[in-house]
This record gives structure tokens, sequence and C-alpha cells, in this order.
């Protein structure tokens, strides 16, 4: 095209006064032949699409509102999203052009594009056109960029414990790799995660503890009296007995085992000399025992070891892409499945049939090293046998286990991250209305909540389905009959517990009146079984769970308590962010941000039903977006705040939660009614009765299906996915049904695609 | 993007700008709270029956009177309102600044970085993105120091706790996508400012480990950027610079240890306390030291967060509680708001105090210090942005016009001729530092191109603008 030569020579022509002058007002006039070519026959006129005017696009970029203009172009051309789907589509190398153009004249006045750091952003995932990434056209060849991923803040914390078992008791140490916590987005993206300065402050104080941890300890005051706290490894101990320097092996076995313990492999020899000299030199201006310390923080801040490589150090393909190496690929699994190194994970050989002890069995630094994990099915075979190996048949949840011993970590991460149900004890509610020991009880529901969707996938069948679909809850559950037993016995016979007369009490007249009582020893936390709708007197607690709960009121993740309480406002529920999140996170869709002008405030009239005060986003400018949100988060309205189930809804200020002490309350009739419109999907358009029926027809979807499968891909591959990535995420879906809904699969497929294991 | 370059590297800093007034730049103390600041309690007592209209509901803050012609009085015989009498004594240096606006911004419960940035960004639990660098920030770089900025803050982002680490809370940044950390424990921060002057006298040795340490970290940097070519260039980039900075920083930190431990505030309990109120009294004893030491000139105080309940004054309920008018056990919401207010403003002008002993040319070092109270949430809990009151304290060497006895300022209402946003007050900052650029952030586009453009004449003397 005409265009595209002329902007190819401008770019190489002399920037030079008229030149460049001449050169830009010819450019601005073939990109707005572009925009006239694709764009103005919808964004013209008195009403233009999206209140955006194409037809005479000002070309002076020094004006902020034609900077916003061209920026927002750019972004939909970037994103594919515009044109439309049933437009023609401009020739790739126009619209790449295109793009040039604006880049180039943002770059003239000092501004950044916006798009790169909106495809770096969880947030803006969804922008990439839907269709386009299912519908075949795309063929790769699929790479993730390569790059280095830093450490996530749990798999420090291993770092740290393996290097300085039980430093956590003896002193502080601080998280240096906080994650962001926005509800509902998935927080780990490789590009957004730096050490800075501010990293390293923190990493520098961790260090030194954990060296002087390692060598002459850690001393603590407690009670009058002086404890000395370490962990001395015994390469270290002779270097520390030394009173004369110390031989260069003995600094080397040192070196050597911390290496290992950091980063599952041996110095090379370069490194090794490196260090020798680092604690020669120190060990001449300070001694032996600084001297090891020092060289102990060397090695523990070394960019190695908080930066996972990810460079590809592998074979390299005609088309540029190298493969991640053995080595890299060990790592790489490694912390997809867990938060520990690839030393530690170990993996069942599945040919050598059941029951082999994981103690035995080789970890993924062993199967790289003996060339069992280079090939793509390599990797598929070990992830389906850590995630097999691993279920909620060892799950914990007795009082005072912090550590529930849930084998497949990253997994619940991801289905917290992706539902948000985790946020439940972070969202603020009156104290008066809900009583002490809130956050405890909220926490509480969010312990069920990771029982319920782990137990869905160790069964592993129709698992996205089940998840917005099943009746059978998880309450109190401590994992088995053994550990219930376990404490209700502590409750019987702990006489030195405060509540125990109370608590035994209880326990006694359930189980006189042939109930199983709550293994809980806290009447307060017991109460929380009443966000089910359950009774904590007289329920008939299931010692075999997960148990069905009355399907005419709840059914699924998003009914669940700790859901629709991490998705309520603090004083009411919260229908625009419940909607918003089924739009963006069930049908991949995306809500524009609250323009600038609106200010956006729900009335605060409590005589009047939610529902009824949300009216005021009927307005045109605000339906717009609202209708795509209010009709789905809406249908949860038979639900209140606090995820109890309710078939009339309260009016005036609520004093406490238990309406039924409301005597002069005034009632409304719940309607749940809701309803689905522009979801992508035509065959589940349409009103619903209520939250079950809204959950069933998103069941049935495979536009919710393959929403699912995007976002698990941000998770698992740390990143947005591009129109590149096409293959890898129509082969993971594509795993996930033929294998009966299989979640496993659906990981497997993932982390041996080419987008995990090629880089370039 | 976590990701702020090490602040030593910055190649714009312009460091020969006050190069002639290095002992005595200008210095600035942001104090930022959250959950608004209520214009009608700035209004001095006599006036308050004029300017100020009761709430519009039981438990609601008053409401301030809008203008349509500009006020400017002078404080002198009037008594400033309960909140602020401990400003009381330092009238002299001190503006009441009222109707301005701020409508680029976001509000809600924080307008984020828009806050001193005036940009939209963020929504309700994310700061967004820093599109544009923040005030604080500008003038960190306009006027370098070892620290060319520190944050000291109780918690995170808005909705959350204390808390006892590096956090980002989102209201800063140095530049396009470089916020600015913020140091939420006090003892860390003591360390990290006035550690030097604690170690001194400590074996020499271990400093010069330190320095051999850092020196090998910079090497093993920059051999893996070797080895692994192009990938990720810029992380390995901001690991290096941190070791850099923090190397070059131990060199200029040396120079000063006598200077350092001279006034370095005494480490009490309140250091390592649970409690609030004592948490935020010693970063405010850390800022008063790290402006008069010269560790820094410009500190940005994030005083609370939403999830902040100020137990050391009394009051039962979260900060976001109160905002939301609950009853507060023993008080009024608006009682409670007064209280926390008091205690900032005692904050306050304990450190103005501290400045005004310092002498400094003609005058103390008070003269050259501003004091910027205000709240990222503009003017209440769900800030509307369409008044934002600020509470200025001190001076800029002369370059602030000052009234005898105070002054309260307060600009004709939204929409009206004369109205001006808080752009015009950051620019006047900037003005006043010699930066004279004539737009801040992004325009109010239901307002006039003319009214956001330049600074506030009415705060700086001729001779400053342009």
């Amino acid at each position: 095209m005409f265009y595209r030569v002329f902007l190819a020579i401008l770019s190489v022509c002399s920037l030079s006064g008229a030149a460049e002058e001449s050169g830009s007002q010819q450019s601005a006039f073939v990109a707005q032949s572009f925009l006239d070519a694709h764009c103005v026959s919808c964004h013209d006129g008195e009403s233009p699409e999206a209140g955006l005017s194409l037809s005479r696009a000002s070309s002076n970029f020094k004006e902020p509102a034609t900077v916003q203009l061209w920026q927002r172009v750019l972004e939909q051309i970037e994103l594919g999203a515009m044109p439309p789907r049933n437009e023609p589509r401009p020739a790739r190398a126009d619209r790449h052009d295109l793009s040039r153009y604006i880049v180039e004249q943002l770059a003239r006045v000092g501004q950044q594009s916006t798009i790169g750091f909106k495809r770096r952003s969880p947030a803006y995932g969804n922008r990439l056109d839907h269709e386009r990434l299912f519908d075949g056209s795309e063929t790769g060849p699929a790479y993730s960029p390569a790059r280095l991923w830093r450490l996530g803040p749990q798999a420090y914390d291993q770092i740290v414990e393996k290097l300085g078992p039980g430093v956590r008791h003896a002193t502080a140490i601080h998280q240096p790799f906080m994650l962001d916590e926005t509800r509902g987005t998935i927080a780990d993206f490789a590009a957004q995660q730096f050490a800075d300065a501010a990293t390293l402050q923190l990493l520098m104080m961790n260090c030194e503890t954990i060296a002087k941890y390692q060598t002459t300890g850690i001393k603590r005051r407690e009670q009058g009296e002086l404890h000395i706290e370490r962990r001395t490894p015994a390469a270290f101990q002779p270097i520390i007995d030394a009173a004369d320097p110390v031989s260069v092996e003995q600094i080397k076995l040192a070196v050597q085992y911390e290496f290992n313990q950091l980063l599952g492999r041996s110095p090379t020899k370069q490194e090794q000399t490196e260090y020798v000299d680092l604690f020669r030199q120190s060990a001449a201006i300070a001694g032996n025992v600084e001297a090891l310390q020092t060289t102990l923080m060397a090695m523990m801040l070394q960019p190695e070891a908080v930066y996972r490589l990810e460079i590809g150090f592998g074979d390299r393909e005609p088309d540029g892409r190298r493969k991640l190496s053995p080595y890299e690929l060990a790592f790489a699994i490694a912390y997809a499945l867990t938060d520990d190194g690839p030393d530690k994970v170990r993996i069942p050989d599945v040919a050598d049939g059941a029951g082999q002890d994981p103690e035995h069995s080789p970890s993924l630094l062993e199967l790289a090293e003996a060339g069992k994990l280079s090939t793509s099915d390599d990797v598929e075979r070990v992830v389906l046998a850590f995630l097999n190996a691993n279920t909620m048949a060892v799950a914990d949840y007795r009082m005072f286990r912090d550590d529930h011993r849930i084998g497949n970590k990253r997994v619940l991460r991801f289905f917290r991250e992706f539902f948000g149900y985790h946020h439940a004890p972070k969202v603020f509610k009156d104290e008066k209305r809900i009583g002490n020991d809130d956050q405890f009880n909220t926490e509480r529901l969010v312990n069920d909540a990771d029982q319920f969707v782990m137990h869905l996938f160790d069964q592993d069948q129709d698992v996205l389905r089940r998840l917005l679909t099943s009746s059978e809850y998880f309450v109190a559950y401590l994992g088995s009959l053994e550990k219930i037993a376990e404490d209700l016995h502590y409750i019987k016979t702990n006489v030195n517990d405060q509540g125990f007369e109370f608590n035994s009490a209880y326990v006694r007249r359930a189980e006189q009146a042939g109930r199983h009582p709550i293994p809980i020893e806290s009447a307060s936390v017991r109460n929380y079984v009443q966000f089910y709708n359950l009774d904590p007197l007289e329920w008939d607690y299931p010692t075999q769970q997960p148990f069905p709960l009355p399907k005419r009121q709840r059914a699924g993740i998003l009914m669940h308590p700790a859901w629709l309480i991490a998705w309520s406002g603090n004083f009411d529920n919260d229908p625009i962010r419940r909607g918003q999140w089924i739009r963006e996170h069930l049908l991949a869709d995306t809500i524009p941000d609250v323009p600038i002008t609106v200010n956006a405030v729900v009335p605060e009239d409590h005589h009047r039903t939610l529902r009824d005060r949300l009216e005021v986003t009927r307005a045109d400018s605000c339906w717009k977006c609202h209708q795509k949100m209010n009709p789905l988060g809406l249908a949860f309205e038979g639900f209140d705040d606090f995820g109890r189930h309710r078939d009339r809804e309260m009016l005036g200020e609520m004093l406490t939660i238990f309406t039924d002490r409301h005597q002069q309350a005034n009632f409304a009739a719940v309607n749940q009614t809701g309803e689905l419109i522009a979801s992508g999907d035509a065959e589940i358009d349409g009103p619903v009765e209520s939250a079950l029926e809204l959950v069933e027809r998103l069941a049935s979807s495979q536009r919710v299906q393959q929403s699912f499968v995007r976002h698990a891909f941000r998770f698992w591959m740390g990143r947005n996915e591009t129109f590149a990535d096409s293959p890898t995420l129509i082969a993971a879906e594509k795993a996930y049904a033929e294998n009966g809904g299989s979640m496993k699969s659906l990981i497997a497929s993932l982390l041996s695609s080419d987008s995990f294991i090629y880089r370039k | 993007m976590r990701a702020s370059l090490s602040p030593l590297l910055w190649p714009f800093l312009d460091q020969t700008l006050f190069a002639a007034e290095a002992k005595r730049p200008p210095r600035f103390l942001f104090v930022v709270k959250s959950s608004g600041l209520t214009p009608a309690e700035l209004v001095p007592q006599e006036w308050r029956a004029a300017k100020v209209t009761k709430g519009e509901e039981r438990g609601w803050p008053d409401r301030l009177r809008p203008s349509d012609s500009l006020i400017d009085l002078s404080l002198q015989d009037k008594r400033l309102s309960p909140s602020l009498r401990s400003l009381e004594s330092l009238k002299d240096h001190l503006t009441i600044l009222q109707g301005l606006s701020g409508k680029m911004c976001r509000g809600g419960h924080s307008a984020w970085y828009g806050a001193m940035g005036c940009y939209l960004t963020g929504d309700e639990g994310s700061p967004g993105r820093p599109v544009y660098p923040t005030v604080d920030g500008r003038l960190a770089k306009a006027l370098p120091a070892i620290f060319p900025h520190v944050g000291l803050t109780l918690g995170g982002k808005v909705l959350s706790g204390v808390k006892d680490s590096v956090v980002y809370p989102g209201i800063s940044a140095i530049d396009t996508d470089r916020p600015l950390p913020y140091q939420a424990s006090p003892s860390m921060a003591y360390q990290n400012l006035f550690g030097i002057a604690v170690r001194g006298k400590q074996a020499q040795a271990k400093q010069k480990l330190k320095t051999m340490l850092l020196d090998h970290m910079v090497g093993d940097v920059r051999r893996l950027q070797r080895d692994i070519g192009s990938a990720d260039q810029e992380k390995l980039d901001h690991y290096l610079a941190a070791f850099e900075g923090l190397r070059d920083r131990r060199r200029e930190l040396k120079g000063l240890e006598a200077t350092i431990r001279k006034h370095a505030p005494t480490v009490t309990d309140k250091y390592v306390s649970d409690i609030e109120t004592d948490r935020i009294e010693a970063h405010f004893d850390i800022a008063a030291a790290t402006l008069i030491s010269g560790l820094s000139n410009v500190v940005t105080v994030r005083a609370d967060t939403l999830d902040v309940t100020y137990r050391g004054l009394g009051i039962s309920k979260h900060v976001h509680g109160i905002g939301h008018a609950e009853s507060v056990d023993g008080m009024t919401p608006v009682d409670a708001r007064n209280r926390i207010r008091e205690f900032h403003v005692d904050q306050i002008a304990r450190v103005a105090a501290k400045l005004a002993a310092v002498p400094e040319a003609d005058g103390s070092m008070l003269d050259n210090t501003l004091i910027v109270y205000f709240s990222d949430a503009a003017e209440k809990h769900h800030g509307s942005c369409v008044e934002w009151p600020f509470v200025l304290v001190g001076g800029l060497r002369g370059k602030l016009r000052a009234t005898r006895g105070g002054r309260y300022l307060q600009f004709p209402e939204y929409g009206q001729s004369g109205h001006r946003t808080i752009a015009s007050l950051y620019l006047s900052l900037m003005h006043a530092v010699g930066q004279t650029q004539d737009e801040f952030g992004n325009r109010d586009l239901n307002l006039s191109k003319d009214s956001q453009l330049g600074p506030l004449s009415e705060l700086l003397l001729s001779s400053v603008q342009r």
C-alpha cells in the first residue's frame, strides 16, 4: 500500500526542518487515510461509536487530547479489537505501519505509548480479541520472551527456611518480594517483578541475619536470659573454629554447600574462584568468621538467587526460538507447581506403578541431569505425575495447623487468585454487625472454600462445571475422621482451656442428643456456620465431607460465602463488582474504567432495596457499561453481604447480622432475577431466575471454558497471552475437554506447550 | 511496575541548580492523611457561623460554604479551629488554602498518584499506573540529596493496615512507571538513614567488608549481564544500579558521619511499638531529623491508611468506619475525625518547632521548609475532588507570600471565574525551586485551559513567577 512505502521512506529520511514538517503532514494524511478506510464508517457523525469521532482526527500531538485519541487508536489496532470482526480486516503490515507512525509521533512529544504497559499488566489481558485466539487463524509459533523471573514471596520463604531452618523464630525476616494483592488478578507476572533499590535494602538485611544464623548465631534475650540461636552447617564449622588462615579446600566446601542449597547446583570453576578470592580478601581484613559471613551474603545476593533465569540455553530452532535447557526447565516446572526449588520437588515414576515412596522418587533436578527432562512429552509426564501424587488425602485442617499440607499449592493459588475468595477476610465489615472474631470467621470460610476447590481438582472430572455448580460443600472439615476425633478429644479433655466448661458441655449435649458436634473449641467461632444458614447449636456435623447443602439455596463457588463476602462492600452486596468479575473472568470481556467525569456513588438510602438504589445506573451514559454487570451481579441478591441465603431483604440500617432481632424492621421480597447479554455465546444469553440458573448457564458455555483457559495460561506463563499463543490455548482447551473436563490435563498441556518451553 | 531506579543514577538531576545554595536548599515535608481533610474544620472559630453549613446527615462533617470570589484574609487575632490550635504559635508561617479542585483525579478512597500528580489513575484497590511523576518526586529530582526522597508510612495501599516493611502506597512516583517506596518500620527507617552514625565507631573492618561486598556484587551482576546478552536487561540494570547506588551512598554518608550523628533522633520504644500513634510520632521525628541533617530535602509522610485504628487516641474504630460515619465508642464520628486531625497537626507543629530552632541565614530552617498537609482523598472520605483543602506551614525563603499572623486563602468555587486547581499549587512549589513549567499533570477538561496554567499568583511573590 502506498502509505506503507511512504512511511518506510519517512523513517530513513532526514529529520531536519522543513523536510520533517512536510513528512509529518503527509504521514498524518496517510494515517487519516487508514482511519477513513477502516474506522470512520462507524466513528463519525452526530453520535459516533464509543463517542469517538475519527473523521478529522487532529495530528497535533502537542495537544493532550490528540495524544489520548491516538493512544486509543493504537490500543485498538494492537489488540486486534478494531475494526470489528464483521468488517474487512486491514493487512497486518498496514496495521504495523500505523502503529509505528503513532509511536513515533508520541515519541516526538516525549510521550510513551501506553499499550506496552497494558500488555504487561494482568488487568488488560482480556483486551486481546477472544475469537481470534480460538478460531485457529493464528498459527504461532508460540514462545515466551527470554526473561528473568523474580522469586515469589512464598518461594523466597522456602529458601530462607532451607538456608536457616527456624531463623524466623529467632528474629525478624522481612519479605522483599511482595506481590500486588489486587482482588481477582493474577499476582505474579514476570515482567512486572523487579528487584530494585528498595528490594535490595531488605534483601541485604535478611542476608546479614541468615549469614549470622549460619555462623556465630543470633542473640536473643528472653526473660532476662541471653540465648544464642544458630544453625551451622557442618561445612562451615571448621572455618569458624580455625584460629589460623583456612585452606582453599575448606572454603570451597563451604561455597559448594551454600551454592547447592541456594541454586541446587555446584558453582562453576569461575564462580568458585571468585568466592574463594572474596573470602580471602575479607579474611585478611576481619578474620575467618566475618569473611565467611561476607561470602555467604554475596552468594545469597547473586542475581541468580533473586531471579530465575529463563533465557533458553537449549537447542535453537530455525525460526530463532531457543528451548529452555533441562536445568532451566527443572526450575520452571518446580516453580510452576510448587514454591520449592527443583532439588526438592520429587516426581514419582509412574512407569514403576503406584506405591513408590515419594522420598525415594527422583527430584526434578535429578531427572534433568539424567536426560529425562527435555522433550514436551517428558514435561507432560512429569507434570501429571506430580499433580496426581499430591492429593487432599493428607490435608490437615486441625486447630493450630497453619500449614494445611496442601501439596498442589500453586494450583490452589491459581484458584484463589482467579476467584478471589481468599480476600474475604480483608473486606472490612462493621464489628457491630458481624461481632467479634470476624477476621477469624472469614478465614474459616476461606479454608472451607480451599477444600471445596481442591477436592474438585483431585477428582479431576468436569472441574470447571462442578466448581460453578456443585452443591456439595465443606464446612469446618478437618481432613479425616481421625483428625475430627483428635480435636474433639482435645476439647473434651483440655481442662486448662479458658472455655473448657462451656465447650465440653456443648460437645456432651450434642453427643447425648445423637448429633455430631462441630469440632471447634470456641462458641463464637462455631457461630460461623451460620454463614451457610446452618444452626450452630442444632446442626448435626457431617463427619464425611463434602456433603450436600440444600440445592435450592446455593451451588458452586460463586455462592460460597467466602466468594460472596470477598465480592461484597463494607455494608452491602456489591452486584456491580460481582457482575464485573463474571464478565472479566468467565466471559473474557472487558469493562472500561469509570469515566473521569463520573462521580459514581450508590445512594445511601437504606429504606430502598439495593436493586432499587442501583437504578441510578440506568442513565444512558451509565447503562451502556452497567448493563453488562448489574444484571449478572443482581442475580446474587438471594444472599446478604455475609453470604447467607435469604428470601427477603431487610430495609433500614442493619444493626446486627441477626435480622430476627430487628423487631421493627421492614422487609422487601428478594428479587434475584438477572440477565446475560452479549456474553459472546448466544446460546446462554437471556434472562435468568436466579444465580442458580445463571451458574448453570455459564457452566454450559464453551466461551466460559475458554476464558478459564486464558486465565490459567496467564497464571502459569506469568504473562498475558498474545496471538502467537493461540495454538497453546487451543491445545489446552482441547486437552481439558477431551479428558472429561480435566484440569490436570489442562495444566500439563500448558506446561508442555511451546509457550512454556521456548524463548525468543 | 515496582522499579524505582537507583536515585543516584538519575541522569537528569540538575546538580548545579542549587549549588550556590547547597547548604540551604528549600525543603518539603508532605503529610498525606487518608479519608479526606474536612474543609469546614479548617475555618477559624470567628468565621465559622458565616462560612460553614451543617452536615447533610447526622454524624457527617459540616461543610464549607463555597465562595464565588477570592477570599484572602489575615488570621491575626483569629482563633484557629480546635484541631489546628497547636499551630497558634506558628501562625506567621501558616497558610490555610481552600477552594482548589482536582477533578482530573479519580477521587473516592484515594486519588492515588493523582493526588500529587494531577491525573486519573487506579481503581478501588489498586493505584494503577504512575503516568507522570508526582510533585514530591519532581521536587526530589530538583533538590538532589543523598536520599532524594524519603517516604515514611504506617501502611501500604489505602485500604491496608499497619505494615512493617518497605511498601508502595501508590501515591508518589519519581517518574513514569517509577513508584517511590515508603518505609513502614520506623526502626528500619532509622537504620537506613542514621545507621552509619550508630555503627561509625564500631570496627572499621566491618565498613570495609561492606564496601568490598558491594564491589563484588557490582562485578557479579555485570558478569551475568555479559553472559545472558540482551534478555531482560532492564531488570539487571535495576539490580546493578541498586548496588552501585548503595555503594555510592555509603561513601557520601561516611562524609557526613559527624553531622548525622549530631542530628540523629533518639531511638525510643516508639520505634518498635505496635501502637499506631507511637509509630507516627517516630516517623515525624525521623522526618525532622532527616531534613535537619541534610540527608534529604523532600520527605513524604503517609500519616495513616483506612485500616488504621487510632487506639492511642482512644478511638475504637478504623479510619474507614469513621469515614462512613459509624458510631464510635464515647464520641461522634466527627469528634473522632477532629481528634485524628489534631494529632496530625500536633506532629506537624512539633516538626515545625524543631525546624524553627535551627538557625539558617538570617532566619530559621522553618523559613525555608514548607510542610504541606492534605489528603489523597481530597475533601472527604469518598473524595469528589471538587474542593481540595491544604494546610501549609513554613516558608520558601521568602518566595511564598506571607501574611502577618497567618493567612486564609479561599479560591472561588469550581466553575467560577478565578477558580484554580491543585495543579497550580504544585506548579507554585515547582516555580519556587526554579522549575518554571506552565502545566502539571493532566488538565480538568471541564475547566478552561487558562485557569490551569502557571502557579498561583496569590501564593507566590511576583518575582518568582515568570
